[in-house]
């Protein structure tokens, strides 16, 4: 299995640890090489597509790297495992479905197919998998990934929008949350940036309702958290290494230390101690307004990296 | 203000809607239609079966014989099918989207 230093240098200068956010686990994460890429919200290259952001250069970087990790699959073959984390497609402010998207960017759906990619669904492309819901046609996307090793779960893929009250597609909020995203997407037409200020304002007071605790002072009086989806996922975590779930995993096949997502379009990898056991949390960012960050385990080493 | 978030409830009203229209498949949209498939050298009864008599009917080019002719259709529906092929551009593995059938279709 390569290493991370080994995949540096075969990157040849063109990975970087993005901020200090490299980390080691106590145990083996992975046996493979295992790269996540998430939130490309591919779309028709309108002034709404915040992967192209206006800019060709961004597509020239993503195609770049794709052709990196192309290469890397040829030379590594079956050690290296890749994840797209979901919303690869923006299907909530596209035209033609995935059909024009396709149209659109055919070198990246290209090559992410060619080099064998595992795909995650996020909010933003859940219609992949409810499209044909009654004949179980996904479109190779599934809920949630998993990596082994040394025979137990080690660590946990999902998109994140699980832990997220505003987007979960299950609740109403998370049906009102894709309507403000597609008013917001038309009002893209008109100021192409207006996506970005309002997301740093939605933050902002978000940032300031974590910070002061406004709603439970007493049970969480720290208020500061390094990732606001840390309680969730070192429940859900704990939850499974109890066995205490509903995917028939019994506790003796599960040691669950890490979560991996993307969603937030914020990149971050967070240290989570709790009832004596580290719990990490890897969030990859996203590739939408320049953004170009990827998540990397091998064995027990983890870092977020910038491609380019 | 009030007027403000009258609009907004207008915008999210109306993009609820177009939400709820669900996706048609190839198979929903082509049982409202009947279609032909295009080949080379195929018999042009067989269209004229299928798609009616042309709305247009154009005199034959100069220099051409009266056999070499032109028919066409206002309005009628075309079906293009679609597949990602493998190319080399420089060196590097690409993708192009290319046309491998046409369906020519009117409503039923």
């Amino acid at each position: 299995m390569l290493t991370l230093d080994g995949l540096i240098r075969k990157a040849e200068g063109k990975l970087n640890i993005y901020k200090d956010f490299r980390l080691q686990g106590d145990k083996n994460i992975t046996e493979k090489l295992t790269i996540c890429i998430s939130d490309t919200h591919l779309l028709e290259r309108g002034p709404n597509d915040d992967f192209l952001d206006g800019k060709p250069a961004y597509e020239d970087r993503f195609l770049d790297f794709l052709d990196f990790l192309l290469n890397l699959r040829q030379e590594e073959g079956e050690r290296l495992e890749i994840v797209q984390l979901g919303d690869m497609f923006d299907l909530w402010q596209a035209k033609g479905n995935t059909n024009l998207i396709v149209g659109a960017y055919p070198n990246i759906i290209g090559l992410i197919d060619k080099i064998k990619t595992i795909y995650v669904v996020g909010n933003h492309d859940i219609d992949l998998v409810r499209w044909y819901k009654d004949e179980g046609e996904t479109f190779g996307r599934r809920w949630r990934h998993y990596s082994k090793a040394e025979g137990k779960l080690r660590a946990m893929y999902e998109h994140g929008f699980q832990a997220d009250f505003a987007n979960n597609q299950d609740s109403l909020l998370g049906a009102i949350g894709r309507e403000v995203t597609r008013v917001v997407g038309m009002m893209e037409y008109i100021y192409p940036d207006i996506d970005v200020i309002l997301g740093s304002t939605w933050d902002s007071v978000v940032r300031a309702f974590g910070k002061f605790n406004v709603f439970t002072p007493v049970r969480d009086p720290q208020g500061f958290s390094p990732h606001e989806y840390s309680k969730f996922y070192v429940d859900l975590l704990e939850r499974y290494n109890r066995g205490d779930t509903h995917d028939q995993l019994g506790p003796e096949e599960v040691d669950l230390s890490l979560v991996v997502i993307g969603h937030t379009h914020m990149a971050r990898l967070v240290k989570m101690p709790k009832n004596e056991k580290i719990y990490h949390l890897m969030d990859c960012g996203s590739w939408v307004n320049g953004g170009r960050e990827i998540g990397v385990i091998s064995g027990k080493d983890m870092a977020i990296f910038q491609w380019g | 203000m009030r007027r403000l978030a009258i609009l907004f409830v207008i915008i999210v009203g109306i993009g609820s809607c177009t939400t709820l229209q669900q996706p048609k498949t190839l198979g929903q949209i082509k049982s409202e239609l009947d279609c032909i498939q295009y080949k080379e050298g195929m018999s042009w009864n067989q269209v004229s079966q299928v798609m009616s008599p042309p709305d247009i009917t154009p005199i034959p080019e100069p220099g051409t014989d009266l056999s070499k002719n032109t028919r066409i259709y206002k309005d009628k529906i075309i079906i293009f099918y679609i597949e990602m092929r493998e190319v080399k551009e420089e060196g590097k593995v690409r993708f192009q989207e290319v046309v491998t059938n046409i369906e020519f279709c009117k409503k039923k």
